[in-house]
């Protein structure tokens, strides 16, 4: 499972982790009682500050959509809040699906190329 | 003192070009594919470009250091004129030096932020997941080995001390030796548990130096490096302690003042664990050359 963060962004980043992560918590693509990262170890991966992963934790265990287990972790809870549709799914993949049509056009991009980049950007990450 | 410190040093140069001549050479190809073999990983260009990278670092660093402390034994041994002292000692100064490569090549490339957007993995990763367990239970073991054997000679030093001072009578060689022998003893123990806490903290920095979200074959390929990594630090250290706890057994049997009853166990106890230190030594140096550790341990099933 992927999470991408983005420090420009006007969104800040303790809450794009939060919601993506409840996003797949949701959806089931993160089972329950599937173990999350520490908070060093993803907070060095994205390069951001043990402050902002430890807030965004905090902030998903309120919800219900992690827990706690002090030092064996934090997992994914057994009965996350909601469950996401496929709908859900769908109109959240049209949003960004949209996004990246329209810079392709604003670049002139032909849409073969469009398709080849996003099946590139697929195939650089793992498949789940 | 001159020309023994000269030929100590051509002795030991000779070696050391010879050694920093491979360290520094190209990672020939059937190394890369050794190391895809032993870590399973797919052959591709990327991760044979990965693997180069690696081993080439690891390589120099270890190399490098190892030899600056073998030279730099040489050197204080015939500068201190006593090769007993604990950094005029080349069989000492050595295998530090080569820890502390191991742990300056690991940390190197920690302090890099990305910019612009990130990406990582929620897949936890765990110091387990890169190292035996029996591998970090020997590290511990010998840690807790090493205090019993500062422990005992420090009970052994103080009878000694206190039998000595109640026979006047006594030749002064002995009376000496009243001063006792605590002093190393506590030296040794303070190395190898500041070794301990180094070696763990190295162990776990490589575990969670940072990883953005990749395919699976580089994926895997990371893990073999960090696991390379983190087994090269848990194997150095362990040795390492291994050849404290040898010193510190050695110091006990010969300041204590029964030498007789106690030195068949001790020398007993000293070649096992400079045999265990020899041994993790080349399995520790068998990683960063990984076509011999493939004809040595044979591919993993």
């Amino acid at each position: 499972m992927i999470l991408r963060v983005d420090p420009n962004s006007a969104v800040p980043v303790y809450e794009q982790l939060r919601v993506q992560i409840t996003n797949m918590a949701t959806a089931g693509t993160l089972a329950p009682g599937a173990q999350l990262p520490t908070i060093r170890q993803l907070a060095a991966d994205l390069g951001l500050a043990k402050g902002t992963v430890s807030k965004a934790y905090d902030e998903l265990f309120r919800a219900g959509v992690v827990t706690s287990a002090g030092r064996r972790g934090t997992h994914i809870a057994e009965r996350p809040p909601a469950d996401l549709s496929r709908r859900d799914v769908s109109a959240q993949l049209l949003v960004a699906a949209e996004q990246y049509a329209v810079v392709a056009r604003q670049l002139g991009a032909d849409d073969d190329v469009a398709h080849s980049i996003l099946d590139r950007a697929l195939q650089r990450l793992p498949s789940r | 003192m001159v020309a023994a410190l000269v030929l100590s040093v051509l002795v030991v140069g000779a070696f050391a070009v010879h050694f920093l001549a491979k360290a520094y050479g190209p990672v020939r190809t059937e190394d890369i594919a050794a190391l895809h073999v032993l870590s399973g990983t797919p052959p591709g260009p990327v991760t044979e470009r990965l693997f180069a990278a690696y081993l080439s670092r690891a390589r120099r660093y270890r190399t490098t250091w190892s030899i600056a402390g073998w030279l730099g034994g040489v050197v204080l041994a015939v500068a201190l004129h006593d090769n007993t002292a604990a950094f005029g000692n080349p069989f000492l100064t050595g295998p530090i030096g080569y820890l502390a490569g191991a742990v300056v090549a690991e940390l190197h490339h920690l302090r890099r932020r990305p910019h612009g957007a990130r990406t990582a993995s929620l897949a936890p990763r765990r110091l387990a997941d890169y190292v035996q367990a029996r591998q970090q239970r020997l590290l511990r073991g010998l840690v807790l080995l090493m205090g019993a054997v500062s422990g005992i000679g420090l009970v052994l030093d103080a009878t000694n001390r206190s039998d000595i001072r109640a026979r006047p009578d006594l030749p002064p060689y002995l009376m000496r030796e009243a001063k006792g022998f605590w002093i190393p003893l506590v030296v040794l123990g303070a190395v190898a548990v500041a070794v301990w806490v180094i070696v763990e903290r190295t162990e776990r920095a490589v575990v969670e130096r940072p990883r953005p979200a990749m395919a699976e074959d580089l994926a895997r390929a990371d893990d073999a490096i960090r696991a390379s990594s983190v087994q090269a630090l848990a194997l150095g250290g362990a040795g390492f302690i291994a050849l404290l706890g040898c010193w510190a057994v050695s110091v006990t049997a010969n300041g204590f003042v029964d030498y007789d009853a106690l030195h068949p166990w001790a020398l007993l106890l000293e070649l096992a664990l400079f045999a265990l230190a020899i041994r993790l030594a080349f399995r520790a140096r068998r990683l960063a050359w990984p076509l011999r550790k493939l004809e040595v341990d044979g591919a993993p099933r």
